[in-house]
């Protein structure tokens, strides 16, 4: 196993902003909407990764479980 | 932070003391941005059932249970990477979020079954569907995947105005 074309992913990271983007969806008050913004930017900064990368990662946990 | 490996031949996280998943680098994941696809966007679906009072409601309704789906999915996910299945009380939690994900995932597969059917009634095109089965019947994973795929859509389109 080559670990340097590997990086190791944060599951809560990703599982947290998979759910904040499922909570935007449907969120009307703005002050929520705002800070889940908020919040998934930092994830995206601190993993380093971008929505559709992140996104990507969720979902193959979700392929792995059902 | 619990952390989990992404192995490429080895995807099975049904074993949750499995925390680690290795994925390959991120100037590797290039497909990323082709696999945040449904099988058709919501826009085109707004485009096909626009102008028709029915499709309109049906769309939206599968639309309402992709966001609910959406939501107790990643809960349950998230429970478990949180170390939730420690505890009776937290397996006693997931059993219960578990049995309400199955009911609100046969209302979704119905949700789209019911919106392909009057899509196509109308004469309008539904063979995105044929995408989301096995040559006959839909299928429950592909069902939940869309729903999935359609709500992170719907974030990665907007965010530019956000």
């Amino acid at each position: 196993m080559n670990t340097t074309q590997q990086k190791l992913v944060p599951k809560q990271l990703v599982l947290e902003h998979a759910k904040l983007v499922a909570e935007l969806s449907s969120e009307k008050n703005s002050q929520i909407l705002l800070s889940h913004r908020k919040r998934l930017s930092e994830i995206e900064t601190e993993l380093k990764m971008s929505s559709e990368q992140i996104a990507d990662q969720a979902l193959s946990i979700y392929k792995s479980r059902y | 932070m619990e952390k989990f490996e992404l192995n490429k031949n080895e995807t099975n996280t049904n074993d949750d003391s499995n925390q680690e998943l290795t994925t390959e680098a991120i100037e590797h994941m290039s497909h990323s941005l082709e696999s945040i696809k449904p099988v058709i966007s919501e826009q085109e679906l707004r485009s096909i059932c626009e102008g028709s009072d029915g499709l309109e409601m049906l769309l939206e309704s599968f639309l309402k249970y992709s966001v609910r789906y959406a939501n107790d999915v990643w809960s349950m996910e998230k429970l478990v990477a949180d170390g939730g299945l420690n505890t009776e009380d937290g397996i006693a939690v997931f059993a219960d979020m578990d049995e309400a994900r199955t009911i609100l995932h046969n209302a979704l597969v119905d949700s789209i079954a019911i919106l392909s059917r009057n899509i196509a009634k109308e004469g309008k095109d539904n063979s995105w569907v044929r995408e989301l089965t096995n040559g006959h019947e839909l299928q429950r994973v592909a069902c939940g995947k869309f729903a999935l795929l359609t709500i992170y859509r719907r974030y990665i389109d907007n965010r530019q105005n956000i």
